[in-house]
């Protein structure tokens, strides 16, 4: 298809008038900041679980790491699902103490049906919890489980998606952002929840700054 | 897609008397623009969005060989696959060269309104492909075996009972049972999608923003049916057109916070995933092989004509939404891919103005397209353009024709205009007095124009027109 390449680039060079590929490009505009009509709570915490549970996610803040394993228990009780998770070979998440919890670190298959995975940041604009896939973490984590637990560090807290750019140094293959569980609106416009993804998406966050 | 555009009238006509559509259109409309209002109203400065989204998308343009080249050197650099397609034709051929393999049966597909320009799906399986459609909405109408009649609820002409008797019918030789509860249904599409996500060989999806800076593709879903698709099989496509790249993740950030409001009325949506290239080295999932299909189809001529616009659009949906001709005969009437005032403006490019002559007319010049349209597309005057040119080519009906010509000499003679705008309005004043149904503002019916007013309310005239209450005002002052 080289061919088509030389006609396509031929062709949009020939319309803007130009011979050759443009040399030099003038800057692109820059990203306005986002205001507000009712300002976000100064708190990034606050911030991102006002926006977190919006859209249908929900919320729990815990002191350290280790209390992550009770939190997850508690949760899969209410939810009335067998106590038991895959959690992404991390090595924070793996070197938790998952007492009570029958955990097993790999990548995930349609048959578990809860995850636990560590965030790579949270946006607290919107809520968004964003995932960086790698070795440590697999993506169908975020998707093939229906019940999905994230453990969010205070630490990992941006303000916007422009301040997580830097965050990030080279392409990993996925880039996941991800806002509340799964839905759909493709039934009379009326939104179901857990439509391929998660049904649910519970946010642990782990408060690991000092203020 | 087979382009049925030319038929616009009679498909008009017969959808304004389709009970069923417009109860899902009419349930679908008020949703749209009011959830939209509201997501748009709370961030402040909206407007300034809009003005960079402009401006981005034409310096974009402006460079489009320069972003398109960066962004293929990135993907390369990633480790993924580029391919050039000129037309539809070899967006067929690449995908299917990319597919036929002996161990490659069954595909999976995201949304991808590019793919249905060519008729992807019809070309892989007459190949003998299983293709199956994983967004809620395209797989319904797959089973219905009609094609999207919205470009991002492509089912939303569908009543609830039309997809549990679909799914009744297609689903029960599997075991499945009847459904007529939302969830239920949604549940069932679930069950029966989750077998297909997990047994497919290809996954083909679109794509929402091309970043060069990164070579990274930007796919947006709320299900997450789009990633399912791209990273359970082992081979990802991505078919996507060339108008789509943006410099870089910074721009990526604007536009983002301008798609969900407009589209969908959401701050953002559920799934943002930006790809890039296949999996690596050590990682435990993800697909082996991943490919980049960049089609042209036409665009790279519109660059050059008076159209250049149109190539801004991100495909929310909005222009439509707010279209009072798009929510009365529903998608399916505009024959070809896109529908609504974006289609108007963008079928006759891509399909030649002949195969869509009435398109440029269904339009009532409202304005309401353009005012929300996120990258300010000023969609109604390049409907007009497109009027004027098919006015040159001598392509309008005779209907038209004279219709102008009668209009163009009344208009330019002041008293015979008054004298007839004014008989008519007199003539629906004096009815609105004597038939009680008429006197709560509105027709339902008018004289000589029912197949206008057989799916809106015509208001009630003001006692005069606007000329003779100008001259009455212009006496006070
Ligand atoms: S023309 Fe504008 S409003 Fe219509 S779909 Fe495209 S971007 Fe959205």
């Amino acid at each position: 298809m080289t061919d088509s390449r030389a006609r396509v680039l031929g062709t949009i060079r020939k319309t803007l008038n130009r011979t050759e590929q443009s040399p030099l490009v003038d800057s692109p505009p820059s990203v306005p900041s986002p205001r507000y009509r009712t300002p976000l709570p100064a708190d990034v915490v606050e911030q991102f679980s006002l926006m977190h549970k919006r859209v249908h996610g929900t919320f729990e803040a815990v002191g350290c790491l280790q209390d992550v394993p009770q939190a997850v228990r508690r949760y899969l009780n209410e939810q009335s699902i067998p106590i038991k998770a895959v959690i992404s070979p991390e090595p924070e998440l793996s070197s938790i103490e998952w007492t009570g919890l029958d955990v097993e670190s790999r990548a995930s298959n349609r048959e578990d049906a809860s995850s636990v995975t560590m965030a790579f940041a949270g946006i607290a604009e919107t809520g968004t919890l964003v995932m960086v896939s790698s070795r440590e973490s697999p993506v169908n984590h975020h998707f093939l489980p229906e019940f999905n637990i994230a453990v969010l560090k205070q630490s990992r807290l941006v303000d916007s998606m422009e301040s997580l750019w830097p965050l990030i140094g080279e392409q990993p293959r996925a880039i996941n952002l991800i806002t509340g569980p799964s839905k759909t609106a493709d039934i009379e416009q009326t939104i179901v929840y857990g439509a391929h993804g998660p049904r649910t998406l519970h946010v642990i966050l782990v408060r690991d700054v000092v203020s | 897609m087979q382009v049925t555009s030319r038929y616009f009238r009679t498909t008009a006509r017969e959808a304004l008397l389709d009970e069923d559509l417009r109860a899902a259109m009419g349930r679908a409309e008020g949703g749209f623009i009011d959830t939209r209002k509201m997501a748009v109203e709370e961030l402040e400065n909206f407007e300034e969005y809009r003005e960079f989204a402009r401006k981005t998308k034409n310096h974009v343009l402006a460079h489009l060989d320069y972003y398109l080249t960066q962004f293929e050197s990135n993907v390369l650099a990633s480790g993924g696959q580029v391919h050039w397609a000129g037309n539809g034709e070899e967006v067929n051929r690449i995908v299917l060269d990319i597919c036929r393999r002996p161990d490659i049966r069954k595909i999976t597909k995201g949304k991808s309104m590019v793919s249905e320009e060519s008729a992807l799906n019809a070309g892989l399986e007459a190949a003998g492909f299983e293709v199956v459609e994983t967004d809620l909405g395209e797989y319904i109408i797959q089973l219905a075996r009609e094609t999207p009649s919205h470009i991002i609820a492509p089912a939303v002409h569908k009543t609830r009972q039309a997809v549990t008797d679909l799914f009744d019918e297609h689903h029960r030789e599997a075991g499945y049972s009847r459904v007529v509860e939302r969830l239920d249904i949604v549940n069932q599409a679930r069950q029966v999608l989750r077998d297909h996500f997990c047994t497919a060989d290809v996954g083909i999806t679109g794509a929402n923003f091309l970043i060069a800076d990164t070579g990274s593709i930007a796919l947006i879903t709320n299900e997450g049916n789009g990633d399912l698709t791209a990273n359970l099989p082992n081979i990802h496509v991505v078919v996507t057109s060339i108008e789509k790249v943006i410099p870089d993740m910074l721009a990526l950030g604007g536009f983002l916070r301008l798609l969900g409001r407009s589209a969908t009325g959401q701050i953002m949506s559920v799934y943002t995933t930006l790809f890039n290239g296949p999996r690596r080295i050590d990682d435990l999932d993800g697909p082996e092989e991943f490919h980049v299909v960049l089609v042209d189809s036409g665009r790279s001529e519109i660059l050059g004509t008076q159209f250049r616009d149109i190539l801004r659009c991100i495909k929310c949906g909005a222009c439509m939404n707010h279209c009072p001709v798009y929510t009365s005969v529903g998608g399916h009437a505009y024959g070809w891919v896109y529908p609504g005032p974006m289609g108007s403006v963008l079928t006759p490019l891509m399909v030649g103005q002949k195969k869509a002559p009435d398109l440029p007319y269904a339009c009532t010049l409202n304005g309401r397209c353009k005012t929300v349209c996120p990258v300010m597309i000023p969609l109604p005057d390049l409907l007009r353009e497109h009027r004027n040119n098919l006015v040159e080519m001598g392509q309008t009906g005779v209907v038209q024709r004279w219709g102008m010509w009668l209009w163009s000499i009344v208009a330019r003679k002041p008293v015979l205009y008054s004298m007839m705008t004014s008989l008519y309005v007199l003539k629906l004043n004096l009815l609105a007095r004597m038939v009680p149904a008429f006197q709560r503002g509105s027709f339902k019916y008018i004289p000589m124009m029912g197949a206008w007013t057989s799916s809106r309310d015509f208001p009630v005239p003001q006692a005069s027109t606007f000329q003779s209450q100008w001259k009455k005002r212009a006496l006070h002052d």
